[in-house]
């Protein structure tokens, strides 16, 4: 097909949580629940100026129009007042724009000198201020791709919404525990040339944004939105478009669906839709026009210019670069590669500074064991934190756990969120025993058996230990001993 | 405010604060709409609000230019409830003082307004006319509450003896929140024979947002005052943090108890007097409340404004007890510690001397010597004070303290300002802070009245 032709402009909106310590506005940690059961059930309603749904999205207006009641459900790991809108947010969190900066930086956009945190009026219950917070930091960038520069229109750090969980007639329930993450908005203007070019552009502003080390690795935790038109036809939104390769499928069906409205001599009508599983999709609502925004008056403006210096100086390396020090530190080039597109980067990168663990075994746990736990036996790795990974690898470089063991524990964790890693290694007998816990044993076996030999005691400690040592360790630490002369009684 | 250097570009490229604008600064180009400057931000930076509804700020240099495109959008106004009268349901006044609840912003230039008209505030809350008979909105002045003086009380105390003289059920007074309790008390205080009762109304969110939580309050006191019996002065607010229910306070037990969440206002050593649904369902909390009855309201407004409330702290210094009194103080609220206490520096097994000298003792007998009324609350707030159980409050009390009972300290500094209004008498004095005037003491503090 000739997309020039058709006239094709697609547009992309890619929004990226961020792992910083601390939500936007508050100090809630950018956690998931933990638990299945809200701490707070919150019954709300939201009212909205009348005579303005010109300007506000008209299909929501009307719902809460009906005074649908909006339950919220929070939780006390991940929600306090601010999130419940019943104090006001507190100042910016600067490690968010620290970040934001940066992928603002790459993207060669224009810094705005002060930047103004904006109310952006949200009808459909899914913040319980009733609006978004939202700032805009960087204008006029580009990205290079294989087809030229394309234009980055806009870079806004926002806070995330509550997720819809259920809906009735009467009422609409919101989960709190996303709601203050901070979220990147990389929108793309002009220069995007085809539907898979589309996907390039996709893929590009995603390893960018990941490649600053501070992109939450989590189920939903990027949402790529597509707005796509065609001569003779009209602009429509495509909103969650899942995954990277359904990209091209989705214009490709968009496409097809303007150009056949067009030939029944219809007119295309400036919607939002859903996506399908299979890249088809299906009317959600009328496209809405400009948001209503205004200053979030209980923030004050910030100048940009004094963190400037430090974001220059603290430019992630180019993937080129990563891939050139992760071979240096042991990795396999295959492996290094995976790592350097894996969501795990930034994880990996501060696990294997903390943990004196092989990188190459570390970086196998990110890029193979949770792929195969995820592909293979379906489970959510998302729920795993970097504290847990903490843990396993804080466990296994005291060689209280053996490398052989750590799908087995990661599964029992996943299953079981509320339980640490340490209690998975102790649930499932793996308790490792340390070096000194081993020693004793060993000493006392060969105290109690002063005649036999090494390999003998050897099978006695095997005997006493089970599966909580490695049987390498257990004949070079019994062989240590026994020639060593300090034993006599 | 933008600086002077702005000031005068602005000036010479004859472009006003609204209007829409073209900003060149290196290579790009910014359009949109000039802001004005707020009074915290660098002065020396040009506020814009770009076409996407973001405002950006860009620091003003030699290198940029600022050209006027045409006008920006006109301030937007919003929708203004016309009255219309609805004879078979309840009469009611309103007055409107200000605060969060009397305020609205401007989506287009997101300034923050006072409502020009109190019917703004009614277009928050246009279901307050299924309810009530609007039939009277007044606007003495405009104030955020902190602003406010013991003559505002007076205003809106005569005012609202006026209004409930007239063919009305009620009032409902729309005020900020911070110091709404104040105004409470001296309502309570100031009208006599009430009749008819009052609803004072704030709101804890900004009404620019859907979670505005002044439009229940409002529809809950319209509820309050057309249907129900209570003739009081009550502060009706949210009961809990969901958007369900709101209680009616009695206006001398209540108080502000939280900075920012809906349901901050509590009733202190009371049982708030109603429950009420948003819906017209109401329910009776505490049965011992005044009814409405038929009569004349009288406004007794007279105000000592010499009075003061002064907190007796760890290390705090007494001479504030005579600084008040060489400057010409009446009474002096004390909000002491726990049962009621000040320093003494009496207590201990070896009498340190040079804890004498923290002892307000003294301080309070010069001052009651001198014809200065004093009288004792607690900053617990929870709890009755009591002159007898420990050897320092007898102290206090032999200094001539009058022990306040269970009232709120705010509460005890409103109603010996309208006592001092009346009588200089210390005896006399006495004798009026110990009477129940507006249900401020409550006699018989019930088991399950903490933190309710």
């Amino acid at each position: 097909m000739d997309y020039d032709e058709i006239g094709l402009r697609v547009g992309i909106e890619v929004h990226h949580s961020l792992d910083t310590e601390r939500k936007l506005f508050c100090s809630c940690p950018t956690l998931l629940k933990t638990k299945d059961n809200p701490d707070l059930i919150l019954e709300r309603k939201q009212r909205f100026v009348a005579g303005e749904t010109g300007e506000i999205d008209a299909a929501a207006f009307e719902e809460t129009k009906k005074g649908k009641k909006i339950i919220y459900e929070a939780y006390k790991d991940c929600n306090c007042l601010v999130e419940t809108d019943e104090e006001p947010p507190h100042a910016l969190n600067v490690e968010a724009l620290k970040v934001t900066l940066i992928i603002a930086e790459l993207f060669h956009c224009r810094i705005v000198d002060e930047i103004q945190v904006m109310r952006k009026t949200i009808v459909d219950g899914s913040l319980p201020s009733g609006f978004q917070r939202t700032i805009l930091i960087g204008v006029n960038g580009w990205v290079q791709t294989s087809q030229g520069e394309v234009e980055i229109e806009a870079i806004a750090l926002e806070e995330d919404s509550g997720r819809l969980v259920a809906s009735d007639k009467e009422s609409l329930t919101f989960r709190l525990d996303r709601l203050g993450t901070p979220e990147v908005e990389v929108a793309v203007g002009k220069g995007i040339k085809s539907p898979e070019h589309a996907r390039e552009v996709a893929k590009k502003i995603g390893d960018t944004v990941r490649s600053t080390g501070k992109a939450i690795v989590r189920e939903g935790s990027v949402r790529q939105d597509v707005n796509v038109s065609i001569k003779g036809g009209d602009r429509v939104e495509i909103k969650h478009v899942p995954s990277l390769s359904l990209i091209p499928a989705v214009i490709e069906r968009e496409i097809t669906r303007q150009q056949t409205i067009i030939k029944a001599g219809k007119k295309v009508s400036r919607d939002v839709r859903k996506v399908l599983p299979d890249g088809s999709t299906e009317f959600l609502r009328p496209l809405a026009g400009a948001a209503r925004m205004y200053p979030e008056t209980d923030i004050i403006p910030m100048a940009t210019g004094p963190l400037l210096g430090w974001v220059r100086k603290n430019l992630p390396e180019t993937p080129e670069k990563r891939l050139q020090r992760y071979v240096k530190k042991g990795l396999s080039e295959e492996m290094a590669r995976q790592m350097v597109d894996s969501e795990y980067l930034g994880l990996f990168d501060r696990v294997s500074a903390k943990f004196k663990v092989e990188p190459a075994l570390i970086a196998g746990v990110f890029v193979s064991t949770l792929r195969d736990l995820e592909r293979r036996e379906g489970l959510n790795v998302s729920i795993l934190a970097e504290k847990d990974f903490e843990e396993l690898f804080y466990l296994l470089k005291g060689k209280r756990l053996v490398k052989e063991a750590i799908p087995e524990v990661l599964k029992l964790k996943i299953g079981n969120p509320e339980i640490k890693i340490s209690d998975a290694v102790k649930k499932l007998g793996l308790g490792g025993l340390s070096d000194e816990e081993l020693a004793a044993i060993i000493a006392k076996k060969i105290k109690e058996n002063p005649s036999q030999p090494e390999g003998k005691i050897v099978g006695f400690v095997m005997k006493d230990v089970r599966g909580n040592a490695d049987p390498a360790r257990v004949i070079q630490l019994t062989k240590k001993m026994f020639n060593s002369p300090r034993q006599s009684p | 405010m933008y600086s002077e250097q702005i000031l005068a570009v602005l000036k010479k490229m004859k472009v006003k604060v609204g209007d829409r604008v073209n900003v060149t600064k290196g290579k790009e180009i910014f359009e949109g709409v000039l802001m004005p400057r707020i009074e915290v931000g660098d002065q020396d930076t040009l506020s814009i609000k770009l076409n996407s509804g973001y405002n950006v700020g860009l620091r003003f240099d030699r290198s940029v230019n600022i050209e006027r495109v045409g006008d920006g959008p006109k301030l937007g106004s919003i929708p203004a409830l016309k009255l219309k009268e609805s004879k078979e349901l309840p009469s009611i006044s309103m007055i409107s003082t200000g605060g969060t609840i009397g305020t609205h912003v401007d989506y287009k230039t997101g300034g923050v307004f006072m409502c020009r008209s109190p019917e703004e505030i009614l277009s928050t809350a246009p279901e307050i006319q299924s309810i009530v008979n609007l039939k009277n909105i007044i606007r003495p002045f405009t104030l955020a509450s902190e602003d406010m003086l013991p003559s505002d009380w007076q205003k809106m105390a005569e005012l609202s003896a006026k209004e409930l003289n007239k063919d009305v059920e009620g009032i409902i007074i729309t005020h900020g929140t911070d110091v709404l309790h104040y105004t409470s008390y001296a309502m309570s205080f100031m009208l006599k024979n009430l009749t008819k009762p009052i609803a004072i109304v704030g709101a804890q969110r900004s009404p620019d947002r859907g979670s505005f939580d002044g439009a229940m309050n409002l529809i809950c006191a319209a509820h309050f005052i057309g249907h129900s019996d209570v003739a009081e002065v009550c502060v009706v607010m949210h009961g809990s943090s969901n958007d369900d229910y709101c209680l009616a306070h009695r206006g001398t037990k209540v108080r502000k108890m939280h900075t920012s969440r809906r349901d901050a206002f509590r009733s202190i050593n009371d049982i708030p007097l109603l429950k009420i649904w948003p819906n017209g369902k109401i329910e009776t909390l505490n049965s011992n409340y005044r009814k409405k009855s038929k009569g004349k309201v009288v406004a007794d407004t007279k105000f000592e404004p010499k009075v003061s409330l002064v907190k007796a702290y760890v290390g705090s210094d007494p001479e504030i007890i005579d600084w008040h009194v060489k400057r010409g103080f009446k009474g002096i609220v004390v909000e002491g510690t726990g049962l009621g206490h000040v320093p003494t520096g009496e207590s201990g097994i070896t009498k340190d001397p040079l804890r004498k000298k923290y002892s307000w003792i003294p301080h309070i007998k010069s001052a009651v010597d001198s014809g200065v009324a004093v009288v004792m609350t607690s900053q617990a707030m929870y709890g009755r004070v009591n002159p007898y159980v420990y050897r320092n409050l007898r102290l206090a009390s032999n200094a001539g303290t009058i022990f306040g009972e269970d009232m709120l300290p705010e509460a005890a500094y409103v109603k010996l300002g309208w006592v001092l209004g009346h009588t200089k008498n210390l005896k006399k004095v006495r004798e009026l802070m110990a009477q129940n005037l507006a249900g401020e003491i409550n006699k018989r503090l019930d088991t399950d009245l903490f933190l309710i």
